[in-house]
């Protein structure tokens, strides 16, 4: 998970990932820092996230990204 | 027929009845009949466009969705490697590819041939008198438009991708299906609603409660108020100064292209009232598709609450395909590191945001402007994305609170003119006569003149600007009430009588101060022609 979080980081360290739990519905992260975010991920746990896997319910917070990692893993 | 014909009324108020007339299990049959009714009536030669999609769209759907039960039993074989299971899901995805790719082929081009034949119709008269035959014997005006299409079209791609991507399950009955697309409230102008959604709502039960028939009456009636007094009134006045544009004072111009902004936002959030409120009275909710966009304090943002039915769309079906793409992903990959953050980060955008802004564009229209109006705001994005730090890093240094309500009111001013550039591009026509205006507005500064009668030159006499400036501020201030919450709650809060004499107000206000006339077609709203 902490591997996760500084992925995340990376993008925009401003953001409170620990605790933000509504990181999309919440408007939090746009569809701009998505697309860095999806990069991020893919390149720090060397997965390729489908189109079936980018909906808002797995990107609202740290835990659903990590559920959705182990998924695809 | 529109939301705002008589016809209409009546027909509306004739399916209400035979809609609750009807025994709950079959309301959505009768739903459906009202809906092809109201269709038909609109052009029976509409219907078989309706027809191939709905049904093209529906079976690969159902193929698709038979080929993941099958890899979904399949993949319950307990003896199955991590590989296998992997392998088993590619076969059944490349089995899917092949349905879905021949129906949005299909269904793409319906739609391109429909829209985009008519900006073609001179080269294809020069290619068929090259050839030699007749000259001008092609005419575009031969081609049949169906009612909605753009809307219907990128609701059933909708589906037909969500079912792909196994976001939804797919529908069974193919009638159910048809209804999703047909449902007359949304086909005229939408909101585009996705099938995860507004399946669901078509499927449960449809009671009467009457708390929410009033409020879906109150709603269409607040549309009728934008569209009619609002709107229609002010578009006279636009067409008028833009039409003389070349005599007319800059303030005459500037205050049109704001007025224009105005008008826009009337009568297409105005439409979307009426469609949520007659929804709400079949007990369905449709989508919101503004979410008080001269609130936002950027273009992005502003694009988030404009449309929000219509961006989703392209957000979800266009932007994230093309940034999740191989060819951005190794663009993404080749710079990181190489270059700075910054410029990393706008390699990886521009793609995604031009594409899917000239699209955007597209969708409105077909000619130059559009895609002039699209390649406006790819610009306007790209620069807000690629420049965001450095704008915070200003606002710093020259020590602006930006948590201030001056500060606020700038942005949101900012976005409005951002927007008024926007229509501009489109609203004249032609890309030569918005140019012309702009040069026109710099040239004809004659301040001293705006107070004088001029200004009652322009489609609205003095009397009509008056009611004019009372409905938009009446306008400005319910929005301002919806932006701490539901107006009609509060409504629900006061006495009969305070109550009454305010829905009395707002019906003679339509009935007395709504713009009708005889030939009079300015009521046709402007997103219908999407």
């Amino acid at each position: 998970m902490d591997k996760l979080i500084e992925a995340l980081k990376r993008v925009n360290p401003d953001i409170d990932y620990e605790n933000e739990k509504s990181l999309i519905t919440g408007k939090v992260i746009d569809s701009i820092d998505m697309t860095s975010i999806l990069a991020e991920i893919e390149d720090t746990f060397d997965i390729e996230i489908d189109m079936e896997y980018i909906v808002p319910q797995n990107f609202d917070s740290v835990e659903a990204m990590w559920d959705m990692i182990q998924e695809i893993m | 027929m529109t939301f705002i014909d008589l016809e209409f009324l009546i027909f509306l108020l004739c399916g209400i009845i035979v809609f609750y007339i009807c025994p709950v299990k079959y309301r959505w049959i009768a739903l459906l009949g009202i809906s092809t009714v109201f269709y038909a009536i609109a052009g029976l030669e509409y219907l078989p466009f309706i027809f191939v999609t709905s049904l093209s769209v529906w079976l690969a759907g159902k193929k698709m969705g038979a080929y993941y039960d099958k890899q979904n039993l399949e993949l319950e074989n307990k003896e199955l490697t991590r590989d296998d299971k992997k392998a088993l899901k590619e076969k059944y995805k490349s089995k899917c590819k092949k349905v879905i790719a021949g129906v949005l082929v299909l269904n793409i081009a319906i739609l391109c041939v429909v829209k985009f034949t008519k900006f073609f119709e001179n080269p294809i008269n020069d290619l068929i008198a090259f050839m030699g035959g007749k000259e001008d014997s092609f005419s575009a005006a031969s081609i049949i438009v169906p009612l909605g299409i753009s809307y219907y079209t990128f609701s059933s791609l909708s589906y037909l991708l969500d079912v792909y991507w196994k976001r939804v399950g797919y529908e069974k009955n193919y009638f159910r299906f048809l209804l999703y697309l047909i449902y007359f409230p949304h086909i005229l102008q939408g909101p585009i609603e996705r099938y995860g959604k507004l399946g669901v709502r078509l499927k449960q039960e449809l009671r009467f409660d009457y708390d929410r028939v009033v409020s879906g009456i109150q709603l269409m009636l607040w549309g009728y108020f934008k569209k009619l007094v609002i709107a229609d009134r002010i578009t006279q006045f636009i067409d008028a100064a833009y039409g003389d544009y070349w005599n007319a004072n800059s303030l005459i111009l500037i205050l049109s292209m704001f007025l224009d902004v105005i008008y826009i936002y009337a009568d297409f959030s105005g439409c979307m009232d009426m469609a949520r409120g007659m929804s709400q009275i079949f007990g369905i909710e449709l989508d919101l598709n503004f979410d008080h966009p001269f609130s936002s304090r950027s273009v992005t943002e502003f694009w988030r609450r404009w449309h929000m039915t219509l961006g989703g769309w392209f957000k979800d079906y266009v932007y994230y395909p093309i940034s999740t793409s191989r060819l951005v992903k190794n663009i993404s990959k080749s710079t990181r590191g190489k270059v700075s953050p910054k410029i990393a980060k706008a390699l990886v955008t521009v793609i995604p945001v031009s594409v899917t802004w000239v699209l955007t564009g597209v969708w409105h229209g077909t000619g130059l402007t559009y895609i002039a109006w699209g390649v406006y705001y790819a610009t306007m994005i790209f620069l807000s994305v690629t420049f965001e730090d450095d704008m915070k890093k200003l606002t710093q240094k020259l020590k602006i609170n930006t948590t201030t309500n001056s500060w606020r009111l700038f942005q949101m001013a900012r976005t409005t003119v951002i927007f008024a550039g926007g229509r501009l591009l489109t609203r004249p026509g032609t890309l030569h006569k918005s140019a012309a205006i702009v040069y026109y507005t710099l040239k004809n500064f004659r301040p001293w003149e705006l107070f004088s009668s001029e200004i009652s030159q322009y489609g609205l006499t003095t009397p009509e600007l008056v009611i004019a400036v009372i409905a938009i501020a009446i306008f400005g201030y319910v929005s301002h009430l919806q932006m701490k919450g539901s107006v009609r709650e509060m409504l629900k809060q006061e006495n009969l009588v305070t109550r009454w004499v305010l829905y009395l107000a707002l019906i003679f206000a339509v009935l007395i101060y709504g713009v009708y006339g005889p030939g009079f077609d300015l009521a046709a709203f402007v997103y219908m022609a999407y």
